[in-house]
């Protein structure tokens, strides 16, 4: 019997059911109206926003560009300060230079053995003056990217010559040994700009004469490995302080327990100038030592 | 004979000492202390080597040197930069317009004879 009554209640549940599943489809509809009107109203939102945030962007990019034009024409100011203060600096060096070797020559008459040796501490001290200015420059013009390096292809060993001809002067006066290691070979070849590498190199072999005491040795190598051409300077002077190596290319730095009597200060440039001369290369400049046990500069440059 | 060479600069110290030496040397020397006069000096004293400053009033350096490589009847005579400018750049521009050669200062008076001879050999080769 319930199966019968359930049977004939079956299509009433049907009518009932769509009726039902219509209305709730028009809710559902409704439903999904409403969702759009909230997304489109999002969507405008998001619109409005977006101008906005265009409009935010084009306005700090605008603000980017004042701001970088402005630091173009900084840049340029201090390049041109930089070129026309090494003009005004070294004018007059000239013209000090020039008078004293005159005279110091004896172009302009005959000068007494002690006018002699006076005029050699006024020009010692000019090339003081020049060598500082120089180096203040040079340091200003590396960091400002105003140097292109001249790159070729040149001979390590006549490199080293180069630099070792005119420091053995400086350490014949010191009795220090300054030499080439025999490993280099008269075919080793690398490419760099030669002027700045002889620049580098001329820094370390005298630093390392300067820190050198009597009867010591200055020896000057490279050596070449698949990507990468090395040079080192190695002294058997009185070494470095541990704490002290990783200062020693930063600029303006010194020690003042490093400097040996009878030695003027420099700049404290030198190194952080062989420092943007070797990264310009591509390359990386370090320092080996102990305090009392020598100190050995290397630096690379790929190839 | 000796040689002539042809100076300037618009310092007029820095002429005089490098007159003496380059007289001490043996050379004939003429003066200019802005770039107009070197070109007018270039054509009545037919100079063997100009040693050109290049900040100079009326006509720079670099122009002056642009003007003499042109002229056929001049390009031959060498041209040494000689400046307190040395930036990179500047040495690459003197060249460009042609100078033989570019000392800057502040120089040692032998390495500017020495240049200055040299140079002068080098064109006397190159002509020959």
């Amino acid at each position: 019997m319930t199966r019968l009554k359930n049977q004939k209640a079956i299509p009433l549940n049907c009518m009932a059911a769509s009726k039902t599943s219509a209305q709730a489809l028009q809710a559902e509809n409704q439903k999904l109206h409403r969702e759009i009107e909230a997304l489109k109203q999002q969507l405008k939102k998001l619109e409005h926003d977006n101008r906005e945030s265009n409009e935010g962007i084009q306005m700090l990019f605008n603000d980017l560009y004042k701001k970088h034009q402005k630091l173009q024409v900084i840049d340029k100011l201090k390049s041109d300060f930089i070129s026309t203060v090494s003009h005004e600096l070294k004018t007059p060096l000239t013209m000090i230079k020039a008078g004293i070797s005159q005279v110091h020559d004896g172009v302009l008459g005959d000068v007494t053995q002690d006018q002699k040796e006076a005029l050699d501490g006024v020009l010692e001290g000019v090339n003081r003056l020049t060598h500082i200015v120089s180096e203040v420059l040079d340091i200003s013009k590396l960091e400002g990217g105003k140097v292109r390096l001249k790159k070729q292809t040149v001979h390590a060993s006549e490199l080293i010559e180069k630099v070792l001809k005119p420091s053995a002067l400086k350490a014949n006066v010191k009795s220090v040994r300054v030499m080439m290691d025999t490993a280099v070979g008269p075919d080793q070849t690398l490419v760099c700009d030669p002027g700045k590498i002889i620049q580098v190199l001329t820094n370390l072999v005298d630093n390392a004469i300067k820190f050198t005491p009597k009867d010591g040795r200055v020896t000057v190598g490279a050596r070449t490995d698949a990507k990468n051409f090395e040079f080192y300077v190695q002294d058997t002077g009185i070494g470095i302080d541990k704490q002290d190596i990783s200062k020693l290319f930063v600029k303006f730095q010194q020690f003042e327990r490093a400097e040996p009597l009878g030695h003027q200060h420099g700049t404290g440039l030198g190194l952080a100038i062989c420092k943007e001369i070797i990264e310009l290369h591509g390359g990386k400049i370090w320092a080996e030592s102990e305090l009392n046990h020598g100190a050995a500069f290397h630096f690379t440059i790929p190839q | 004979m000796a040689k002539k060479i042809l100076i300037a600069d618009d310092e007029p110290f820095i002429l005089k000492m490098v007159t003496a030496r380059l007289q001490k040397e043996g050379f004939e020397v003429v003066t200019a202390q802005d770039g107009q006069s070197v070109l007018d000096l270039t054509r009545q004293q037919n100079p063997d080597l100009i040693l050109l400053d290049i900040m100079m009033p009326k006509l720079d350096g670099y122009k002056v040197c642009r003007l003499l490589k042109f002229d056929k009847q001049f390009s031959h005579i060498p041209v040494v930069m000689c400046t307190a400018r040395d930036m990179d750049e500047d040495s690459q521009l003197g060249f460009q317009t042609g100078a033989d050669e570019y000392v800057t200062k502040p120089f040692e008076m032998e390495e500017l004879v020495k240049v200055i001879h040299d140079t002068i050999e080098k064109s006397k080769s190159n002509s020959a």
